[in-house]
């Protein structure tokens, strides 16, 4: 009863402070298959993407120049290569727009505009615009905004949405795309999202051999282009510091890099001055 | 007809059924280990239990559970098989349980701070056919017959509130109730003379109620480290016991004895204490002592003569050791082992003509092989007990003895 009794009055004890988070450690690896999708999930995550992309293409010119696009679904592929969603094929397109501006869609669908480019220095700048939409897509931002895809409930929302056949099932479908297109030309993603997006973009960038500091390079001249962001959406400081404690974190920093100066000129030295 | 082999046979008589009506694994208090994972793991889960079967092992551990959690072990299959040897010299006896049957099931979800659940365990089932003769010589032949059932059943409501991030309390109320039938014929007739020299019925039945709340604590002191400690009693509150008896023999007709009583079983006071080390996801290491106090309670048994006569039941404390480790070979695939022991809670065997119960010393493993898919669990696995001790069960002097268990599980669970 003694040994019960001083258990209790420890129990009690102000305790040392520290940080100990049980929920994480406790955390086994099968929690990471709650991310598993089947293929049926990942066919309709797809098909929801490709609706939305239609509607994307539906607001902007897809741009004529081959080279173009060539060019950038070159550099694309070369970061999809290293993600952990082997099962998506991504596409990505030079829409023509002056504003500067990338947009990703469910599925694997990228969108650069023109406008955007024009900021572009190096292949490493081009190739962090991509990966920051690219998480966008790998971590299924807009379908966990819509809540089509809960923690637990992954993409079932979809899946039914587009599984049924009647009517009133389309019309929800069809209002489904509408919101995920006002998120990517209204609304912006949720703050933690673009902060986990930058944070992942990073990796991709060094996993593929560019410069992840390129990300902040672009990053400040969109900074010095757009001024202050707004409220919702993460401030330049913060992403920045995000963007080096991932290349900290992940012991990216110190390496060599490719950047593509040269490269990323050449391939858009005549296509630049038609973008 | 051989008057010795004979005699030898009623005297077998008058001790046998002693022991044959002790069913279930009574002389041992891990019989049946609770639960998907926990069972992979020897039972080393007072550190770990943030799952459903925490319930059972230590209420505090569901507050860390993440989501409402199902988890059932559909199908348990438990096989005892204990020798006893040279019961009649040069002849062993020979005893086998076999038991299918569902031994948990647990569902839990968050209500405000706190998180409640329901769950229902098996620890304890034994089905026993014992069919053996005995060759006494002359033409002499004893025969036993009887089918034993005894099974324990828990269920109730569980709690668990976590006090601050590294504390958390919780308790378990369930509602106990065992029930016991054991039905024993034993014969010794000469097969020369076709002479039934000795005859024996008995009839034994229990429906035994009562409480166990079981009462939990855990800690996390430092960063992937926990402690748990538990305490647990099962209160008897009403217990309807029955016992038959028949007996003759050719000059002898002891008629039908039919007594109702309610005397109680007393159970130990159980307090474990467990660590776990977490570190990392892939890896959980953990390992538990789990001690059970003595216990001296009064029951009854029908004796030779036809009588029910009371005796002492004394249980010793024991104190019980587990190490169990978890792997995940891939976030789809994890495999369990544990080592763990059960020992005896019978005294040691000094051979007194009066007969007593074994004692042996169980040293038991564990495995289990769990495959995940988003929200669910299905695991294949089992344990083995085995021991070698002593018997007295005849009265004849200490006698070797050798226990063997099995239990094979297929489990399931499901978040959601």
């Amino acid at each position: 009863m003694n040994m019960l009794l001083a258990l209790v009055v420890i129990l009690l004890l102000p305790w040392p402070a520290h940080s100990v988070d049980t929920a994480a450690y406790r955390l086994r690896a099968s929690a990471g298959n709650k991310n598993f999708i089947t293929a049926t999930e990942v066919a309709r995550e797809v098909e929801f993407g490709r609706d939305v992309a239609a509607r994307v293409l539906g607001h902007y010119n897809y741009h004529p120049d081959d080279t173009a696009q060539k060019y950038i679904n070159l550099v694309g592929r070369t970061i999809t290569r290293n993600l952990n969603r082997p099962e998506l094929d991504f596409h990505f397109a030079v829409i023509q727009s002056d504003m500067i501006n990338a947009f990703s869609a469910p599925g694997g669908y990228i969108f650069v505009s023109t406008g955007a480019l024009k900021l572009v220095e190096n292949e490493a700048e081009l190739a962090a615009l991509l990966s920051h939409e690219i998480s966008h897509v790998v971590d299924r931002h807009i379908l966990s905004e819509l809540n089509l895809r809960g923690d637990d409930d992954q993409l079932s929302g979809v899946a039914s949405l587009l599984g049924g056949a009647s009517k009133s099932v389309e019309i929800a479908f069809s209002q489904t795309v509408d919101k995920a297109v006002d998120i990517l030309f209204r609304d912006g993603y949720k703050k933690e999202h673009e902060i986990e997006a930058d944070r992942h973009a990073a990796s991709y960038l060094a996993l593929a051999g560019y410069d992840p500091e390129g990300l902040i390079s672009l990053l400040r001249k969109v900074e010095k282009v757009k001024g202050k962001t707004g409220k919702t959406y993460p401030s330049y400081s913060e992403r920045y510091d995000t963007i080096k404690n991932s290349i900290a974190t992940e012991a990216f920093g110190g390496m060599l890099y490719f950047t593509g100066t040269e490269r990323f000129k050449s391939s858009y030295r005549n296509e630049r001055s038609t973008l | 007809m051989n008057c010795r082999t004979a005699a030898t046979g009623c005297f077998l008589l008058l001790l046998l059924f002693g022991v044959s009506t002790s069913g279930a694994d009574e002389f041992h208090y891990t019989n049946i280990l609770i639960g998907d994972r926990a069972s992979g793991m020897g039972g080393a889960y007072t550190a770990v239990s943030d799952d459903a079967s925490g319930m059972y092992y230590n209420p505090a551990g569901i507050a860390y559970a993440t989501g409402r959690n199902v988890s059932a072990s559909v199908n348990a299959f438990h096989v005892l098989s204990k020798t006893y040897k040279s019961v009649v010299p040069g002849q062993d006896w020979k005893r086998e349980s076999s038991s299918l049957l569902p031994n948990f099931f647990g569902v839990m979800q968050p209500f405000g701070k706190f998180k409640i659940g329901f769950s229902y365990a098996v620890p304890d089932s034994n089905n026993e056919d014992q069919d053996q003769t005995f060759d006494l010589g002359g033409g002499n032949m004893y025969r036993i017959n009887f089918n034993n059932t005894n099974n324990t059943h828990l269920f109730g409501p569980s709690v668990a509130y976590q006090v601050k991030d590294t504390v958390s309390v919780g308790a378990t109320l369930y509602a106990h109730y065992r029930s016991t039938e054991a039905i024993a014929n034993q014969a010794v007739l000469n097969t020369a003379t076709r002479t039934l020299l000795q005859f024996d019925n008995k009839y034994t039945e229990t429906d035994e109620w009562g409480i166990r709340p079981v009462f939990g604590v855990m800690w996390s002191p430092i960063d992937k480290v926990s402690f748990g400690v538990t305490a647990a009693k099962t209160f008897v509150i009403s217990s309807r016991n029955m016992y038959q008896g028949m007996t003759s023999d050719p000059t002898v007709y002891m008629p039908l004895a039919v007594v109702d009583a309610t005397n109680k079983r007393d159970y130990p006071w159980q307090f474990g204490v467990g660590g776990a080390w977490f570190p990392s996801k892939d890896l959980l290491i953990s390992a538990d002592v789990t001690c059970y106090s003595a216990v001296s309670y009064q029951s009854k048994r029908i004796d030779s003569t036809n009588t029910i006569v009371e005796r002492t039941v004394n249980n010793e404390s024991v104190v019980n050791g587990a190490i169990g480790a978890e792997y995940y070979l891939s976030e789809a695939w994890a495999v369990r082992g544990g080592l763990f022991t059960d020992f005896a809670i019978t005294p040691a065997v000094t051979g007194k003509p009066e007969g007593e119960f074994e004692h042996v010393d169980l040293y038991c493993m564990s495995a289990s092989l769990t495959r995940f898919s988003k929200n669910s669990s299905i695991s294949l696995g089992g344990n083995v007990r085995i021991g070698s001790g002593d018997h007295n069960v005849a009265g004849q002097g200490k006698q070797g003895a050798d226990v063997t268990s099995y239990t094979m599980f297929i489990s399931s669970s499901y978040s959601f």
